[in-house]
C-alpha cells in the first residue's frame, strides 16, 4: 500500500484549471521529486495536501485514510509535515521558537495548563532540547536565539525545514528548499535531504528546479504541466522522455518573439 | 572552555528582570504606607485598568485581533459583581471569579464571529457594542439603574440596631501592616488584594504566552497558514483568546465597582474602551509590563495631570490625549516597552554576545 495515493485531483480557481485528473502514488521511504514549469500546479496540490484548498474532485489518501474529510489543523497529527515555497514563519518569534511551533501537534497542553506553567516545564525543556538538536544537525544553532528577521532566504528555508522535522514527519512535504542557495549550498542540502531521510524514516515529497539535484536524490520523479502529469518515473527514465524534454525546452522557443 | 563566559554573561543578563520585578514590587507594596488615604484609593483606580489592558494587550498584541469593545466587557464584569452582591451577597473575591466567568462566555460570544470578520471590520464591529452597551444600560434601567446607577450595598445592622444598606467595604483585618486608622486601613486593605489578584492575572498571562499555547497565538497573529500546517486549530485558540482576554476585562470591571461601589452606564462608554487601547499602546505591544506601564501612564494623566489644567482646557482632554497618542505613536510606535526594548538591543549589539544559544535553553 502506498503511503500518499493522489487520485484524479482537480483543482480550479475561477477560470484557470490549476490541478486537472492528477494521480500518482508514493511508497514509504521514497524521495518523490515533483517537477514541472513554473504554474503547473505543485505548490497547489502540496496545498491539497495540506488542506488549506479544496479540490473539486478526486481523493488525496495517506496511509489508507481520506485526507479531504479532515480539517487542516488535523494534518500534521497523521505525520505530515511541509514546507512553504514563499515562506511562512513568525517574525515576531525567535528562530528557535519558530522551530519549536512544529512541535504543536507532538506536544500536550490547552490554556489551562499553559497559564499554571508548572505542568508544562519538563515537556517545555524536551521539546526545546529537541529543536536544538535539530537546529544543529542543520548548522543552524548558533542563530537560535535570534529574530528571523533579517536572515539570508536560504536560512530561513532551512529553518522551514527544522519546523517540519518537529513534527516527526512520516511524509515531509518541501516546496522548492534550494530557492536562494549557492550551487555548493545546493549539493549541500541534497546531502541533508538523504540524511534526514535516513534518520527520521522520513518518505519526501520534493518540489524542485534544480535538475542535478531532483536527479541526485530522487526515486521517482513526477513530471506535470498545467496541472496534468505528463511523466512518471525513476529519474532516468524521466529525463530522456521527450514530452518532457519537449515541456523544459519547448517552452522557452514558444515564448520567443 | 569557551563558551562559559557569554554562558555566565547572558546568566548575569537574566537577573536584571527579576531585580527590576522586585523593584517594582517593593514600590507598589510600600506606596499606600506614605501615600494619603485619597492618593491610595486613586492608585487603587488605576488597578483594575491594568487588568483589562492586559486582556486587551492579549487578545490585540500578541494575537492580532482588534477589540475597541473592551469597556463594554469591563461593563460586564462591573455589573455581575454589582448584581451578585446587591443580589445574594456572596464573598468579594468569589464576585470576581464569578465575573471572569461571566466575561468569558461574553468573549467567546464576541469571538465566533470574529472568527469571520477581520481588521478595520472587526474594530468597527466592536465599536459598535461599545457604542451600544450605555444605552443597553439604560434601556434595563429597572435591573442596571441606567444613568442615575446602583450603589453596590450590604444589609446591615447600624449603631442603633436597625437594618439598612450600606456602601460595601472592605474589612481591613487586624494586620500591623495596616494603619490604625480604620478608614485609611481600609483602604490600604484593599489597594493590597487589588494588586494581588492583578499580580495574579499578570503572572498567569505571562505564563501563558510563553507557553506551547502562547506560541500558537503569537504564530496565529503573524501567520495563520503556519500555525495551521504546524496542527494549531486556529479558530479554537484565536474564540479560546478572546475569552481569556474578556475575562480579564472583567475582572478588572468587577474590580472597579469593588472600589466605588457602584456601577452606572455613563462609567463605560466608548472612552472607557479607546482609554484601555490607549493603554495598551502607550505601554507597547506585545508585552506583559506594558498594559501595567499604559495604565500607570493614563491614571497619571487623568489623576494627575488633568486637575492641573486651567479650567477652560479641561474639556480639550481628550484631545490632548489623543494628540499625545500620535505623537507617541510616531516617536515610539512600539510604545514605552518597545523604547525599552531599542536600548536593550543596541547594548546588547554593542557587547555582541551572539553565541551559544544553547546556554539559554532552561
Ligand atoms: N490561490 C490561488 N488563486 C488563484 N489562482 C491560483 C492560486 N494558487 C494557484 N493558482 C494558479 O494555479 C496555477 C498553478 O499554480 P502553482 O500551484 O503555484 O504552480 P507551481 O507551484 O507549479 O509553480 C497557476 O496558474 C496559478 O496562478
Ligand atoms: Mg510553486
Amino acid at each position: 500500500m502506498p503511503l500518499l495515493e493522489v487520485t484524479d485531483v482537480g483543482v480550479r480557481f475561477g477560470g484557470v484549471v490549476a490541478l486537472a485528473g492528477l494521480s500518482f502514488t508514493i511508497d514509504e521511504g521514497q524521495v518523490c521529486a515533483l517537477i514541472g514549469p513554473n504554474g503547473a500546479g505543485k505548490t497547489t496540490l502540496f496545498n491539497v495536501v495540506s488542506r488549506l484548498y479544496h479540490p473539486t474532485e478526486g481523493s488525496v489518501r495517506f496511509a489508507d485514510i481520506d485526507l479531504l474529510g479532515l480539517p487542516p489543523h488535523r494534518i500534521a497529527p497523521l505525520g505530515i509535515a511541509r514546507t512553504f515555497q514563499n515562506l511562512a514563519l513568525v517574525p515576531g518569534l525567535s528562530v528557535l521558537d519558530n522551530v519549536v511551533v512544529g512541535s504543536h501537534s507532538r506536544t500536550s497542553g490547552g490554556f489551562w495548563a499553559a497559564a499554571l506553567w508548572f505542568p508544562q516545564i519538563k515537556q517545555e525543556r524536551a521539546v526545546r532540547a529537541r529543536a536544538m538538536e535539530i537546529l544543529s544537525s542543520l548548522h543552524l544553532d548558533h542563530l537560535a536565539l535570534r529574530p528571523c528577521a533579517g536572515l539570508p532566504y536560504g536560512t530561513l528555508k532551512r529553518i522551514e525545514i527544522a519546523r517540519a522535522l518537529m513534527a516527526e514527519p512520516r511524509l515531509l512535504l518541501m516546496d522548492e528548499p534550494a530557492s536562494g542557495l549557492t550551487h555548493g549550498e545546493v549539493d549541500e542540502l541534497g546531502e541533508v535531504i538523504r540524511r534526514l531521510r535516513n534518520e527520521h524514516s522520513l518518505t519526501v515529497l520534493l518540489v524542485e528546479h534544480h535538475m542535478g539535484m531532483v536527479m541526485g536524490i530522487s526515486d521517482k520523479v513526477v513530471v506535470m504541466e498545467l496541472g496534468r502529469k505528463i511523466a512518471e518515473g525513476a529519474p532516468a527514465e524521466v529525463q530522456t522522455n521527450p514530452r518532457v524534454i519537449a515541456a523544459y525546452l519547448g517552452e522557452p522557443v514558444a515564448d520567443a518573439p | 572552555m569557551t563558551s562559559s563566559s557569554p554562558a555566565k554573561s547572558l546568566g548575569a543578563r537574566r537577573w536584571v528582570p527579576l531585580i527590576a520585578l522586585a523593584a517594582v514590587a517593593v514600590v507598589c507594596l510600600a506606596l499606600p504606607q506614605v501615600l494619603s488615604s485619597y492618593w491610595t484609593d486613586t492608585i487603587t483606580t488605576w488597578i483594575p485598568l491594568a487588568v483589562a489592558a492586559l486582556g486587551l494587550n492579549l487578545l490585540t498584541g500578541y494575537n492580532g485581533q482588534i477589540s475597541v469593545g473592551h469597556g463594554a466587557l469591563f461593563g460586564v464584569g462591573a455589573y455581575t459583581t454589582a448584581l451578585i452582591l446587591n443580589e445574594w451577597h456572596w464573598p468579594f473575591l468569589v464576585t470576581v471569579v464569578a465575573s471572569a466567568v461571566v466575561c468569558f462566555v461574553a468573549g467567546v460570544v464576541i469571538g465566533l464571529p470574529a472568527l469571520r470578520i477581520k481588521g478595520l471590520y472587526l474594530a468597527l464591529v466592536t465599536l459598535a457594542v461599545a457604542t451600544l452597551f450605555p444605552q443597553i444600560l439604560e434601556q434595563f434601567s429597572d435591573t442596571t439603574g441606567g444613568s442615575a446607577g446602583l450603589g453596590i450595598t450590604n444589609r446591615e445592622l447600624n449603631r442603633r440596631g436597625v437594618m439598612t444598606d450600606r456602601s460595601i467595604r472592605f474589612e481591613p483585618p487586624d494586620l500591623a501592616l495596616l494603619s490604625a486608622d480604620d478608614a485609611k486601613a481600609s483602604s490600604q486593605w484593599r489597594y493590597y488584594i487589588f494588586l494581588l489578584v492583578a499580580a495574579i492575572c499578570f503572572l498567569l498571562v505571562r505564563n501563558l504566552v510563553n507557553s506551547r499555547a502562547g506560541r500558537s497565538i503569537i504564530a496565529i497573529r503573524d501567520n495563520e497558514t503556519a500555525a495551521e500546517v504546524s496542527g494549531v486549530n486556529v479558530a479554537a485558540a484565536k474564540v479560546f483568546t478572546f475569552g481569556i482576554s474578556a475575562a480579564l476585562a472583567g475582572i478588572g470591571g468587577s474590580l472597579s465597582a469593588l472600589e466605588l461601589a457602584r456601577v452606572s452606564s455613563g462609567t463605560f462608554t466608548l472612552v472607557l474602551s479607546l482609554n484601555l487601547l490607549v493603554a495598551v499602546v502607550v505601554g507597547g505591544t506585545p508585552s506583559i509590563a506594558g498594559p501595567a506601564i499604559g495604565a500607570v501612564f493614563l491614571g497619571f494623566f487623568t489623576n494627575v495631570i488633568t486637575p492641573e489644567f486651567p479650567e477652560d482646557v479641561k474639556p480639550l482632554t481628550p484631545l490632548i490625549l489623543g494628540v499625545l497618542l500620535v505623537v507617541l505613536m510616531l516617536a515610539a510606535p512600539g510604545g514605552i516597552v518597545g523604547m525599552y526594548r531599542q536600548l536593550q538591543a543596541r547594548l546588547a549589539a554593542r557587547r555582541a554576545i551572539s553565541q551559544t544559544a544553547i546556554s539559554q535553553v532552561p
